[in-house]
C-alpha cells in the first residue's frame, strides 16, 4: 500500500524495519504516525531500538524496509545533495551532544544561525538568548570540553532549538542532569511545544514520563509494544 | 545575498583553519611559492633577454655582393627593387670604397697590411635589414631571390647565426614551459592532499555541520578559500623572494660583463606580471582544493 501525505501528521513511518550489517535487527515492522503539536516520548530498554528510529527521522540512517515521510517528504526518495533542506527543519539533540569541540560554546550555536544567513547581530542577539534560556550565557567562550556534561547537552540542546525547527528529535537529552535542571530543560521543551513545535524524545527516564504526562511510545527488542497510532 | 555571506564567513574560516593548518599548510604554501619563483624568473630571464635577442637578431642582415661592373643607374634601380621585397626594413648599399673602409676600421692598428695594395679587391655590396616579423623563411626567400639575380657574384644570409639563434629562444620557452607545467601539476597535487588531510583530520566536525543542515556549498567553501588563501601567500612569498634575487644580481652582477653583452641594466618584471603571479597562485590553491572536494 503506497502511503499518503496528511498534512496533520508530521512523521508517518510505514512498516519500518531497519537491519545492520551481521544480521542485527534493530527495528521490525515499526508503524507509527505522530501528529503536528505532538509532544511524544519514546522509551523502552537499552538495545530497545530508540536511537536508530530518531536516526532514520533525520536520515543518519536509512531503513532496509518500509516508507517514513516527515514534513511531507517521503525519505525513500530524498536525494543525499538535498537532506540538509529536511535537516534544517529538524532540530535533533544528540545522545553524544556531537558538540564541535574546537570552537567555542557561542560559535557553536551560531554555525546553526549561519545556515540561515542571519546577520551578525541577529545571530549574536539569538545565541545570546538561547544560551540564557539553557542557562549558559555566562560559559559563551568556554569550549565544550571545559563544561560537564550536563552543560555540553545544554548546549546540545540550545543549537537544536535556536532556529525553531518544527520537529524537534531528542536522544536523551536528560540523560547527564539532575532532577533540577532535567525539570528546567523540560519546561523549556514545554514551551517550545506550547509555540506550536513537535517534539519526539527518546529516553528510559520513566519518572520524567510519568511527571510530564505526555504520549508515549514502548519499544521493546525493535517492535513496536505500546502506543501505536494506526 | 546568502551566498555572498557564506562566502566572507568562508574567508574567516579559511584563515582559521590555516592558523590549524600547520606544516602541511606550509608545505603548500611554499610548493606554490616556489613554482611561482619559478615563472617569475622565467619571467625576469624573458624580459631582460628578448631586447637584447632583439638587437642580436637586427644584426642579421642578408648581404648580396655585386659583380664588378654594375653601373650606377642599375644600382639605383636594383636599389628600389630590394626595398619592396616581403619583410625588408632597410636597404643600403656599402660602395668599394666604403667597404674597404669599414675592413680598415676593422684591421685597426693592422690597417698598413693593406698599404700595398693599389686596387680595392672588395666588392660592393647591398645590406638587407629584415623587419621584426621576419623568420628564417623570410631571410632564406630573400637570399634566394638575390642570388638568382645576374648582378650578385655571392649572397650571404647569416643562416645558421639566425638558426642557432632561434633554437635558443625554443628551448628558453621549452624549458620555462615544462618546468613551469611540472612545478603547477605538482602544486595542484600537494595542494589537494594538503585539503585531503584536513577533510580528514575534520571528519567528525563535516559529519555534524552535515547532520545539523549545512549543505556541500556551506562545508566546501572554506576549504576552498584556504587553497586561494594559500595561494595568495605562496604568490606573495615568490613576489618577494624573486624582488630579492633581483636586488641580488643587480648588486653582484659585473656591470662591464653586461655592457659586454649589449645590456646596459638589469629590469625588474611589470606590475601586470605582480598580478599575474598572485592570481595563478591563487588559482593553483583553488584548483587543488576543488580537486580534493571532488565537485
Amino acid at each position: 500500500m503506497q502511503p499518503y501525505f496528511n498534512e496533520q501528521q508530521i512523521v508517518q513511518i510505514y512498516h519500518v524495519s531497519k537491519r545492520f550489517k551481521h544480521n542485527c535487527q534493530a527495528l521490525e515492522d515499526i508503524t507509527l504516525e505522530v501528529e503536528k503539536g505532538d509532544f511524544i516520548f519514546i522509551t523502552g530498554p537499552s538495545g530497545a531500538g530508540k536511537t536508530t528510529l530518531l536516526k532514520l527521522l533525520f536520515v543518519e540512517e536509512r531503513p532496509t524496509s518500509g516508507q517514513i515521510i516527515v514534513l511531507g517528504r517521503n525519505l525513500n526518495r530524498v536525494r543525499e545533495s538535498n537532506l540538509h533542506r529536511l535537516r534544517r527543519q529538524v532540530g535533533v539533540v544528540f545522545q553524544d551532544f556531537r558538540l564541535l569541540k574546537d570552537r567555542t560554546v557561542f560559535k557553536n550555536i551560531d554555525f546553526v544561525l549561519r545556515l540561515y544567513g542571519h546577520p551578525p547581530k541577529v545571530r549574536e542577539k539569538k545565541a545570546w538568548q538561547i544560551l540564557s534560556m539553557v542557562g549558559l550565557e555566562k560559559k559563551i567562550d568556554s569550549y565544550p570540553l571545559e563544561l560537564s556534561g550536563g552543560e555540553q547537552q545544554r548546549i546540545a540542546i540550545a543549537r537544536a532549538i535556536v532556529n525553531d525547527p518544527p520537529l524537534i528529535l531528542a536522544d536523551e537529552p536528560t540523560g547527564n542532569l539532575d532532577q533540577k535542571r532535567e525539570e528546567e530543560i523540560m519546561a523549556i521543551f514545554n514551551q517550545i511545544n506550547a509555540r506550536g513545535a513537535t517534539l519526539i524524545i527518546a529516553t528510559h527516564n520513566r519518572s520524567m514520563i510519568s511527571r510530564m504526562g505526555k504520549k508515549v511510545v514502548s519499544l521493546d527488542n525493535g517492535r513496536l509494544v505500546s502506543g501505536a497510532v494506526m | 545575498m546568502n551566498r555572498l555571506r557564506t562566502i566572507l564567513y568562508s574567508l574567516n574560516d579559511g584563515l582559521c583553519n590555516l592558523k590549524h593548518g600547520g606544516v602541511t599548510g606550509v608545505v603548500s604554501i611554499l610548493t606554490i611559492a616556489f613554482s611561482m619563483l619559478n615563472l617569475g624568473l622565467f619571467l625576469l630571464l624573458w624580459i631582460n633577454i628578448s631586447p637584447l635577442l632583439k638587437g642580436w637578431m637586427e644584426e642579421v642582415k642578408v648581404l648580396g655582393y655585386l659583380k664588378e661592373g654594375i653601373c650606377e643607374s642599375r644600382i639605383e634601380n636594383l636599389s628600389g627593387e630590394l626595398a619592396k621585397m616581403a619583410h625588408v626594413e632597410k636597404v643600403r648599399f656599402v660602395s668599394k670604397s666604403e667597404a674597404l673602409e669599414r675592413f680598415k676600421e676593422t684591421l685597426g692598428e693592422d690597417r698598413s697590411l693593406l698599404e700595398g695594395i693599389e686596387d680595392n679587391p672588395l666588392p660592393a655590396s647591398f645590406e638587407l635589414v629584415m623587419d621584426d616579423t621576419s623568420g628564417i623563411d623570410a631571410l632564406e626567400d630573400a637570399a634566394k631571390r638575390l642570388k638568382a639575380m645576374n648582378e650578385f657574384d655571392d649572397v650571404q644570409s647569416g643562416r645558421e647565426w639566425v638558426h642557432r639563434l632561434y633554437a635558443f629562444f625554443l628551448l628558453i620557452k621549452i624549458v620555462g614551459f615544462l618546468v613551469g607545467g611540472v612545478l603547477v601539476f605538482v602544486s595542484i597535487f600537494i595542494i589537494s592532499n594538503t585539503v585531503r588531510l584536513t577533510l580528514i583530520n575534520r571528519r567528525e566536525e563535516i559529519e555534524i555541520m552535515r547532520l545539523v543542515g549545512a549543505d556541500r556549498w556551506f562545508i566546501s567553501v572554506p576549504f576552498l578559500m584556504e587553497g586561494i588563501i594559500n595561494g595568495f601567500l605562496g604568490g606573495a612569498i615568490s613576489l618577494g623572494l624573486l624582488y630579492l634575487l633581483y636586488h641580488v644580481l643587480r648588486c653582484k652582477l659585473n656591470l662591464y660583463l653586461l655592457s659586454a653583452i649589449g645590456m646596459l641594466r638589469l629590469s625588474f618584471v611589470p606590475y601586470s606580471a605582480f598580478f599575474l603571479l598572485i592570481v595563478l597562485g591563487m588559482g593553483i590553491g583553488g584548483l587543488g582544493s576543488l580537486f580534493s572536494l571532488k565537485f
